[in-house]
């Protein structure tokens, strides 16, 4: 009898604690990001204060932060989609958004965003992270590139520090005159890389001059005169010696922060990067500025800056996610607490993308009112999609042709057409 | 020897290799045929609705015929696996001769001339990457003081100089492999041919010619079909270098491989792509087992 009462009692105990276990157990949300892995950004120590303050707040939720490098983020969460093992929220710029979209691997967010959210974000910003038709992002700062300039050498070049160039006749004089205060120093430096996201940087020029890749039939007209005289446009800053074809993005900022370069194609990012750059940090904030695209001779005379391409920072959730729910919380949370988007904008320069949040006094600068200005003016290359990546590293290669190997203009952008159109029949 | 015997033994024979067997064909037959597979088919990661679907002989025509970017790739990497192998041979020669040589401290030179073979290849590339770079690199600084070049370059930017670029890089890298080999191969060489030749008056080249490179014939045709293979397969070295640029001037079949399947997600044009290499691959390997002249053993 005395057994048989022992052996009720361990089955009893063994359910229990096995009913129980599930119950404390806590719901893992996994976040990849390069925000969490660049040192310079200035984001991983937000990062992890969000990621404490979020899991006090939410006792039953884990998260597990997993720093992704930016440049392997699209290949890296592409693979994990295919292999059915993606990450329940990643950090993804919107340029790759289309062709994660067409991959069929990530959840559409229609359904999770709430009236009051819709209503407090600007509706750019909502229509950014929507790709095939379908909202499938949640935009996490609204990044529109913007002409990242150099005060001090603008000033010795004999312009006026506080008064950028705002036409693309002043630009000019202001590259060549910031090359011509020495050897060592350039003028602007664009990002010639064959990677498709500097076909993404070359728009707010073909804009400026009237190109596009793509017209809004979907015809390939890059080698229209209008293309041919931005490329040519951007020879000459090569021949010039106003521009070193041969810098890598990372590269740029480095010289950037050593002074030597006036005007780079930055976001709003770049603040915590220069800080991490420079040795005098902080400090060097008020040697540069960031000011709107100037504006070409193709812009309509209603539009005040040249138009801008966006990178903007964009939070997804995956399709085979097991804590949607949390996972939406984690979103949801990371752009919406006032404590945790001051101090990411305090140390990266990443600006909160919901409006009742821009009404903090911290916001109210004169670098928050230029990147907002420029937002405004910010649009989407036409050639986004699917395959804009092949698209893009074939622009890419026509202008290094160019620039490089001395090859005319013309028939380097005839050449493109050709495989791009070839490219897009198979 | 009795029938019975000979054939259980021949079982036994079986048996042993069939574990091997089975992982060779589960690890590399299988991703083998399935990728020869998949090279007939369209299949885009971005376009699951469609899936795979299988378009014959579509995407070997379009590479063959209508995409100039195969045959660019295809001389890219001749172009890369000779270069790199050429000199990686000349310099792990050169040091082998010298390490065969009576010199003191050898033991630690032969480690020391080692070390970048035992370094792995990323470490080997970020290195390089720091050497090459143009604003300040020590190769630059060098060359300049040196005054051998006026400005300092974009090596890997360059048209003209990212080809070499790597090639040095990838050398540096293997050059110890030759070097190891060669080296052994020397040891074999009877000391009575030097002494024979020294008291005959031969002069180092006449050495050279008629008693060192006759006697490692074999070693040298082995291990340059062997390094030509190996770079035919590298990615790390040049991926980190150069991504194959500038245009396309150092795009190797590897890294268009891995752009067309990783980065533009078209695996199946990667796939045919991968294809058409082993058959390249097929052909080195045919020469090198027919060197080898394997069955014809004593």
């Amino acid at each position: 009898m005395k057994k048989s009462r022992c052996v009720i009692a361990v089955v009893l105990s063994t359910l229990i604690f096995t009913l129980a276990v599930p119950a404390l157990a806590k719901t893992t949300v996994s976040f990849y990001s390069w925000m969490a892995a660049e040192v310079t950004s200035g984001g991983i120590s937000v990062l992890q204060e969000a990621e404490k303050k979020f899991e006090e707040m939410h006792p039953d939720i884990d998260i597990e932060t997993v720093p992704l490098p930016y440049e392997e983020t699209p290949d890296q969460l592409a693979i994990m989609i295919a292999a059915g093992n993606p990450p329940d929220i990643t950090t993804v710029d919107v340029i790759w958004l289309e062709q994660l979209a067409a991959m069929g691997g990530l959840e559409p967010l229609s359904g999770y965003f709430s009236e009051e959210l819709l209503k407090d974000l600007f509706p750019s910003s909502v229509n950014l992270g929507k790709a095939q038709g379908e909202q499938y992002a949640l935009v996490w700062n609204d990044n529109p590139n913007l002409l990242c300039y150099n005060k001090v050498l603008l000033e010795k070049a004999g312009f006026n520090p506080d008064q950028p160039p705002q036409t693309m006749e002043d630009f000019d004089q202001a590259i060549a005159a910031i090359a011509g205060l020495g050897d060592d120093i350039l003028g602007i430096e664009l990002n010639m890389s064959k990677e498709s996201f500097s076909a993404d940087y070359l728009h707010p020029w073909l804009w400026n001059f009237g190109a596009e890749v793509f017209d809004q039939e979907g015809n390939v007209i890059l080698n229209n005169p209008a293309g041919v005289k931005t490329i040519e446009w951007v020879n000459n800053l090569v021949k010039n010696k106003y521009m070193d074809p041969g810098l890598y993005i990372r590269e740029i900022r480095v010289i950037f922060a050593q002074e030597k370069l006036g005007f780079m194609l930055e976001g709003p990012w770049i603040r915590g990067i220069l800080r991490g750059l420079n040795p005098r940090q902080e400090e060097f904030d008020k040697d540069w500025a960031l000011t709107p695209i100037p504006k070409g001779p193709a812009i309509p005379d209603d539009v005040p800056y040249g138009y801008s391409n966006p990178s903007s920072h964009m939070l997804v959730l995956s399709k085979a996610s097991k804590s949607k729910e949390a996972a939406w919380k984690y979103m949801e949370f990371l752009i919406s607490d006032p404590e945790i988007t001051k101090s990411y904008y305090q140390n990266t320069g990443l600006i909160p993308t919901r409006i009742s949040l821009l009404n903090d006094p911290l916001y109210d600068d004169p670098f928050v009112r230029q990147v907002l200005n420029q937002t405004e003016y910010m649009k989407k290359p036409l050639g986004w999609g699917p395959r804009w990546g092949r698209v893009g590293e074939i622009v890419m290669a026509a202008v290094q042709e160019v620039v490089l190997m001395g090859r005319d203009v013309q028939s380097a952008l005839d050449e493109a057409v050709r495989q791009i159109k070839i490219e897009l029949s198979m | 020897m009795p029938i019975g015997k000979k054939r259980s033994d021949k079982r036994l024979y079986f048996l042993l290799i069939l574990p091997s067997v089975t992982i060779l064909i589960l690890t590399i037959g299988y991703p083998l045929i399935n990728g020869i597979i998949l090279g007939f088919h369209y299949y885009r990661l971005t376009d699951p609705t469609r899936g795979m679907v299988f378009n014959g002989l579509q995407n070997f025509r379009m590479l063959l015929f209508e995409n100039r970017i195969f045959w660019i790739t295809l001389y890219r990497t001749f172009l890369y696996c000779l270069g790199s192998t050429g000199v990686s041979f000349f310099f792990g020669f050169l040091i082998a001769l010298l390490l065969y040589g009576p010199i003191r401290y050898r033991g630690f030179f032969r480690s020391l001339f080692l070390l970048p073979w035992v370094i792995p290849s990323t470490v080997v590339a970020l290195l390089w990457l720091w050497i090459f770079n143009p604003q300040y690199g020590i190769l630059n600084f060098l060359l300049k003081d040196l005054g051998l070049i006026r400005q300092f370059q974009s090596w890997l930017i360059n048209p003209n100089l990212a080809m070499p670029s790597v090639i040095l890089a990838t050398s540096w890298k293997f050059f110890p492999f030759f070097m190891l080999m060669l080296l052994a191969g020397l040891e074999t060489i009877p000391k009575e041919l030097f002494e024979a030749s020294t008291i005959d008056g031969a002069t180092f080249l006449q050495r050279l010619r008629y008693i060192i490179l006759p006697s490692l014939k074999e070693i040298i045709i082995i291990v340059t079909i062997l390094e030509i293979i190996w770079e035919f397969q590298n990615f790390t070295i040049i991926w980190i270098l150069t991504k194959g640029g500038p245009v396309y001037q150092t795009t190797t079949m590897g890294i268009q491989i891995y752009r067309t399947a990783f980065r533009n997600y078209d695996m199946g044009m990667g796939a045919a792509l991968g294809s058409l290499s082993l058959i390249v691959m097929l052909i080195f390997s045919l020469t090198y087992i027919k060197t080898l002249k394997f069955g014809e053993g004593d």
